[in-house]
Formats: C-alpha cells, sequence, structure tokens
C-alpha cells in the first residue's frame, strides 16, 4: 500500500507543480489550455527549399524530420533564438531520406486562424525566421 | 511484497476500509489475461503507435530534452542503435512475458525497456500522457506473482495490482480535469479548445464539426464533466462499470475519428476493470453446452442432465 499511496503522491506532485518534465508523473496536460473563441490558433512548421530547386513544405513528422510538429512548437523558443538549431533538423532528413531531394534552406513559418465567435474568421501566413543549410 | 501480506482480523476505520478495497481478492486469472493483453500490446504499440522514437533518434544532440528520470538515470542520448536495440528487446520479451512464464524476471526487462523508449519519447519537448498508464502498468504487472488463465483462485496481490492499474487509468481522466482547472480555469469548457484541435489535426468528419461551433462546447463540457466524475468508476459494479468503460471507448472512438489521437495504451489498461474469469466461464459454459448437447441426442437425457 505505500508503494501506492508514493506511486499516487508523485502523480498528483506531478499535476499540482504543472510540470512535464516530471514525465511520466506528469501533468494531465494535453489540451489543457483554454483557446478564446474570438482568439487565434496558431500552427508552426517549416518550409525549404530543396536542392532539386523546388520550395516545399516540410513533412513534420519524425520519420521525415525527426521531429513532428508539437516538437517544433516546443522547442520554438530555442530555434528563434539560435536558428542555426534548423541544420540538425536538415541533417537528420538527409540521414533518415538519403534518396529525396534536401533541404538548401529552412524556414519557420506560422499559420495563424483567427477565430470569431469559436469559428474561422481567416488565415494568416508568416515566416519568421529562415536558415541557411551549410 | 505487500500485495501478499494477510489482512488477517478485519481492521476497523478509514484505514480497514482502504486497506480491504485495495487488496479485495479477485480472481488470479484475472492477472493472467490482463498480463496478456498489455504485454501483448507493447509490440503494437513500438511498431505502430510510437514507432517514430527511431526518428527521434536520429536527430542531432542538441535537440535532445532529457526529462527528469532520463537525467536522473544518466540514459545516454538517444541514437538509432540504442533505439534498435530496445525495439529488438520488447519484440523478444514482451510476447514472452505475455505467457506469464518467468514473470518477474521478464516483466521487469519489459518494464525497463519500454520505460527507456518513452522517456525517449517524451524527451524532444512535448510529453504526452497517453502513455502514463500502461508506464505503469509494466511495473505494476510483476507484482502480481504467479497467475495461470485457468487458475481462478483469489489472490489479495493480483486485486492490489489490478487496483493500482485502473487508479493508474482513471487518474488519466480525473488529473486532466484538475489539469484542465489549473492551467485555464473554470472556463476552459467554455472556451474553443476542440476547434484548436481540429483546425490543427483534424480529419474530415472533424472538420464537418468546425461548421458547429457549439456542439463542440457542448462536446467540451460532457468531457469536462465525465473527467470530473470519473474516480467514481473505481466504485461502480457490472452494468455501471460496463456502461462507464463504453463511455470512455465511445470518446476514444470519437477522438480518433476526428483528430487521430486515440489514447490505445490508455484503453488497453481499462482491461483491468473487467472480470475475465466471468467471461472464459461464460464462453466455456456455452461451448460445454455445446459439447454435451451433441451426444445428449444418442444418449439418455437424464443422465446428461443431473437434478
Amino acid at each position: 500500500m505505500a508503494a501506492a499511496v508514493l506511486g499516487i503522491g508523485l502523480l498528483v506532485y506531478g499535476t499540482a507543480t504543472h510540470n512535464d518534465d516530471n514525465f511520466p508523473f506528469a501533468p494531465m496536460s494535453m489540451f489543457a489550455f483554454r483557446t478564446d473563441p474570438n482568439g487565434s490558433i496558431d500552427a508552426y512548421y517549416l518550409e525549404a527549399n530543396t536542392d532539386s530547386g523546388a520550395r516545399v513544405k516540410v513533412p513534420m513528422t519524425r520519420n521525415a524530420a525527426g521531429m513532428a510538429r508539437a516538437e517544433l512548437e516546443a522547442q520554438l523558443g530555442r530555434i528563434m533564438a539560435d536558428p542555426s538549431l534548423l541544420q540538425s533538423i536538415a541533417d537528420t532528413q538527409r540521414r533518415l531520406q538519403p534518396g529525396m531531394p534536401h533541404y538548401t534552406r529552412l524556414y519557420v513559418m506560422r499559420e495563424r486562424i483567427v477565430l470569431k465567435d469559436g469559428a474561422r474568421d481567416h488565415k494568416e501566413t508568416q515566416q519568421l525566421v529562415d536558415w541557411q543549410v551549410r | 511484497m505487500s500485495g501478499t501480506s494477510a489482512p488477517g482480523a478485519p481492521a476497523g476505520g478509514v484505514r480497514g476500509v482502504l486497506r480491504r478495497w485495495w487488496f479485495e481478492p479477485v480472481a488470479g486469472s484475472r492477472i493472467a489475461w490482463v498480463r496478456a493483453l498489455v504485454y501483448l500490446f507493447i509490440p503494437f504499440d513500438i511498431l505502430v503507435v510510437t514507432q517514430d522514437v527511431k526518428g527521434t533518434a536520429a536527430l542531432p544532440g542538441n535537440l535532445y530534452q532529457p526529462v527528469l528520470f532520463a537525467r536522473l538515470l544518466h540514459l545516454p542520448t538517444p541514437t538509432p542503435g540504442i533505439a534498435d536495440t530496445l525495439q529488438w528487446v520488447l519484440l523478444i520479451a514482451a510476447p514472452l512475458a505475455a505467457t506469464g512464464r518467468f514473470h518477474r524476471v521478464l516483466g521487469v526487462v519489459v518494464a525497463a525497456a519500454f520505460s527507456w523508449w518513452q522517456l525517449i519519447n517524451m524527451s524532444y519537448g512535448k510529453v504526452d500522457h497517453d502513455h502514463f498508464a500502461i508506464m505503469m502498468a509494466v511495473w505494476l504487472l510483476p507484482t502480481a506473482g504467479r497467475a495461470r488463465f485457468r487458475d481462478d483462485t483469489p489472490s489479495e496481490a493480483a486485486g492490489w495490482t489490478l487496483r493500482c492499474m485502473q487508479i493508474a487509468a482513471i487518474s488519466t481522466y480525473s488529473l486532466a480535469a484538475w489539469a484542465k482547472v489549473k492551467e485555464s480555469g473554470w472556463g476552459w469548457a467554455s472556451g474553443a479548445t476542440f476547434t484548436w484541435a481540429i483546425e490543427r489535426r483534424g480529419t474530415p468528419l472533424g472538420h464537418w464539426f468546425l461548421n458547429h461551433p457549439d456542439l463542440l462546447r457542448f462536446g467540451q463540457w460532457v468531457v469536462f464533466v465525465a473527467e470530473v466524475l470519473s474516480p467514481v468508476i473505481l466504485f461502480l459494479r457490472r452494468w455501471w462499470l460496463a456502461a462507464a468503460l463504453v463511455f470512455w471507448l465511445g470518446f476514444h472512438l470519437f477522438t480518433w475519428l476526428c483528430i487521430g489521437i486515440h489514447f490505445l495504451p490508455t484503453i488497453i489498461t481499462l482491461t483491468a476493470f473487467v472480470p475475465w474469469e466471468r467471461a472464459r466461464a461464460t464462453v466455456e459454459g456455452r461451448f460445454a453446452g455445446r459439447r454435451a448437447a451433441r451426444p445428449a441426442r444418442t444418449e439418455s437425457i437424464p443422465a446428461e442432465q443431473p437434478a
């Protein structure tokens, strides 16, 4: 019983301190944030120039780029402060997809859906930072 | 192990009630069934649900953001070699553990390798809570002792393990409600979080709901109230329990159809609520009935039907 109480204690502590770092005793915080019905919904993603000359949307999956969109967003602050981290994503794409066109320049993009009364009003797309792949 | 100690004379007070509830003996065969289901789910998890851990392991170390347990255990920066090794260990050990043989050794191997895999999974900035209950389950199951599919002897160790698994699964829901209140205040359900989820990752069915924001807000209230009430499930029995489990299965099916999030790892731990020995008895009863019915045509009926 002591073991069970300890487990529950850790779990409650994780939620009370609201810290994902305590995983598995982390807060159950998926979708726990509130979205203002008259606010906006942001989604970040990457675009890239490739060595075949096209500008493409980078598939935001771990199997393609090593990172899913949620992880790009979780580390966005670091990437904005130091865009050279994007080099790691370009290198990983080369390793994971050797037969595909490789990235020569990466762009961090933001798609913002502006809401009105809980429904989509309009969409804005913005380029935030970019990185010349070495 | 704490689960095997005899309760002795019934203790009084809150402690006694809690103890009887937590160690309520259940048929040992339940552990055998739940163990098989959890351990057979693990290959599916690492080959399908979290297969992409191998993609993250290919990232250079500067994007690795180890969570606390990964740092405390000094786990090395993930590499494709580490991911491949963990996957092979689990692909071999988990099906063997599902048989119930060497349950302790194999159970600990599976628990350690699966935890490592999940710590990698959560160490690139995003932490999901769909794997909490199954991570608890893999550490709990080795404590349940021996269990056979056809041995219904009541066991306190089995009762403790299953109760803890149930609490872990239900915590996924109840603490989600708490996290919502903590992060967003009581106004979460009146917001547009479902719209947010569907706009970002909606399926064609999900996108249909975007034109019905009132329906989505109603859905948020239903989910929030259900999460707040979820601890009640721990005390429900029979049809009420079945109805509550069907509700949550329906919820997960619906989120999967609308936004592609299924929570299968949590669903598999809900099997700790199912009285498997009764399901087996029912099935066996049917088969026995059929077997008995066939010779009954040629033999004398009274001999087949003792009073």
